[in-house]
């Protein structure tokens, strides 16, 4: 039995479903990370998770015990929002504070608790500011030591760093994990990000249109992309269908292909190409290259198929240049079938 | 900023001069002074009871319309926003409509045809005053609420743990406290610089300081400065303590 359950949970607006049947569980001390399209119900499973929307059906049970009946209040989740919803008329201090004041603990404790927090989270120097005056990285940290400060069963987090800018979101990101190996807290946390999904998530549930179309351990989920949503998701893959397929490395199958830019080997036209079973080949025409910092990316053309293909930038190596010939090979292990 | 600051005072000031004034006429400045006119309007018992009488009213429908209109306007903003809509429609009616059919309403609604007998009372006043202080807390408190993410708030609220009325208590109503003082000090002065309701509802039952301005208008024209003087440093003061007292309360 795992520590947060959700069984078969529905939820709909009106007569439009959020989403249908949905089942999760999320191991103590691990984070779960939910990524998807926009609109397709991440959100609202948070909100259903939380005690904040209703669901129509199905249960919420979090260490073994069922929550779905209880109010917001009682059911010791904590959540981060993307806009921070910080209490605007309290310091950094009070804001952590509020919440134990409601569970009547003496002024001591609380303060201590307060004090390690603002310290843990690098919010020292602005304890006593309001949050109007802090920065959006500094609101961020403190809408999560808000919700740490009171040692939830389980956080939930929506978009928390979609707000910030790239490198405080890297910054952010790197200390969350960070934080997480220390207090091991238990979190769902819902991105748009796969950097962030794939750094962060000890397990990725990819959502489309309310459901779950895969589930698995950030490397599962990036070798071995179940459906083209997920594919789509982790992004940068060659996508190829068997028409295509047929076209290129005259090979019948009748599913879609994945192929990462990395797993296709890219070189200079040989006369007689060594051929072996599981190798495809084919030749291509260079028609661009990019340096991306250690990798350099080929763009080619396979029998007027665009193909993009990653090589590792060795320093002294001379590229291929635009307009080369070349030839390319795929090994049958690094293709992922998609199912749809 | 220097232009109105002259708009704004130099009448209250000439006003004041004139009050004090022994004669005043033909020059640019009064030839003596005198506190004659002053140690006269005190030493009236008619002007001590206005005094009283208008503090009374005034000070009673800021209780009133306080416990009233605010929690109404809260309420109505947080849980019942399709209310709220009407309610801002509804806030500008007792403007709209001419202050005697307000005033008939009121003596009607009353006078014993409904149970309540009021008429002749400070309390008719008081009450009286509802219908008016409603749209003055109405809008101040309103754009501070708009101000804050009160649905986000509400709900971080309740994660943390915090009842509704916690909720309420510790942020929302501070956060709303500029427009509440706003809301405080508007209906302060209009309970107090009221003539038409106070005239139209108790008249001469109970004299407030406006109707005993009305009075006195017929009479010395020194005497009448000398009052709206009194009258203007009583507003004052009576300003600046509700202003100190409620910013004394968001500090705490
Ligand atoms: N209060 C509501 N009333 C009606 N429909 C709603 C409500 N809240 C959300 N929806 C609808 O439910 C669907 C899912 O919304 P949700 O906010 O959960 O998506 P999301 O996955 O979080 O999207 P995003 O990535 O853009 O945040 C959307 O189609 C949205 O329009
Ligand atoms: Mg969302």
């Amino acid at each position: 039995m795992s520590y947060v359950e959700i069984r078969n949970l529905s939820k709909r607006f009106g007569d439009t479903p959020v989403f249908e049947s949905i089942d999760l569980d999320v191991e103590k001390g691990s984070i779960c990370v939910l990524v998807g399209p926009s609109g397709c119900g991440k959100t609202t499973l948070l909100r259903a998770v939380a005690g904040l929307a209703a669901p129509d059906q199905g249960t919420i049970t979090i260490d073994g015990k069922d929550v779905t009946r209880l109010e917001a209040k009682q059911r010791g989740i904590g959540m981060v929002f993307q806009h921070y919803a910080l209490f605007p008329n309290m310091s950094v201090e009070q804001n952590l504070a509020f919440g134990l004041e409601q569970m009547k603990l003496p002024a001591t404790i609380i303060a201590k608790k307060v004090s390690r927090m603002v310290d843990l989270m690098g919010l020292g120097p602005r304890a006593k500011a309001r949050p109007a005056t802090l920065s959006g990285g500094q609101k961020q940290r403190v809408a999560l030591a808000r919700a740490l400060v009171l040692e939830p069963k389980l956080l939930l987090l929506d978009e928390p760093l979609s707000a910030l800018d790239a490198q405080i979101r890297k910054r952010l990101r790197d200390e969350l994990k960070k934080l997480q190996h220390e207090m091991g807290f238990t979190a769902i946390f819902v991105t748009h990000d796969q950097e962030e999904a794939l750094l962060l998530g000890d397990r990725i549930g990819v959502m489309q249109s309310g459901r779950f179309a895969q589930v698995g351990g950030p490397s599962e989920i990036y070798g071995h992309p179940a459906t083209m949503a997920v594919a789509k998701f982790i992004g940068d893959f060659n996508i190829l269908d068997p028409v295509t397929i047929e076209q290129v490395f005259n090979r019948k199958c009748c599913l879609n292909w994945a192929v990462h830019p990395q797993a296709i080997e890219i070189f200079r036209p040989i006369p007689k190409p060594k051929l072996s079973e599981g190798i495809y080949q084919a030749d291509v025409q260079i028609t661009g290259v990019h340096v991306l910092g250690c990798v350099l990316r080929y763009m080619v053309q396979a029998k007027g198929v665009a193909l993009k293909i990653d090589a590792l930038n060795r320093p002294n190596m001379t590229p291929m240049k635009k307009g080369d010939a070349a030839r390319i090979s795929l090994s049958a292990a690094d293709i992922c079938e998609l199912q749809n | 900023m220097g232009l109105v600051f002259a708009v704004q005072v130099l009448p209250i000031a000439a006003v004041a001069l004139n009050g004090f004034a022994t004669e005043w006429a033909g020059s640019v400045l009064p030839v003596g002074y005198t506190t004659q006119y002053m140690s006269q309007l005190f030493a009236d018992p008619r002007f001590t009871q206005a005094v009283g009488n208008s503090l009374l009213v005034a000070v009673g429908s800021l209780v009133v319309t306080s416990t009233i209109c605010v929690p109404a306007i809260l309420v109505a903003h947080c849980y019942f926003p399709i209310l709220d809509r009407w309610m801002g429609a509804l806030i500008i009616l007792p403007y709209a409509v001419p202050s005697i059919v307000l005033a008939l309403g009121l003596l009607r609604l009353y006078s014993g045809n409904y149970g309540v007998v009021l008429n002749g009372t400070p309390w008719v006043l008081i009450f009286g005053y509802i219908p008016l202080a409603a749209s003055l807390y109405y809008v101040p408190i309103k754009n501070n609420l708009r101000a804050i993410a009160l649905t986000e708030i509400f709900e971080a609220g309740r994660l943390v743990g915090a009842s509704d009325l916690a909720i309420m208590r510790r942020i929302v109503i501070p956060s709303i406290m500029p427009g509440l003082v706003v809301g405080l000090v508007m209906n302060f002065t209009l309970a107090i610089s009221d003539f038409v309701y106070a005239n139209l509802l108790v008249g001469g039952h109970f004299p407030t300081l406006q109707i005993f301005i009305g009075v006195l208008s017929g009479g010395s024209g020194r005497l009448i400065s000398a009052l709206i003087t009194a009258y203007f440093a009583v507003v004052l003061i009576a300003t600046s303590i509700v202003i100190w007292a409620t910013s004394r309360k968001i500090a705490s």
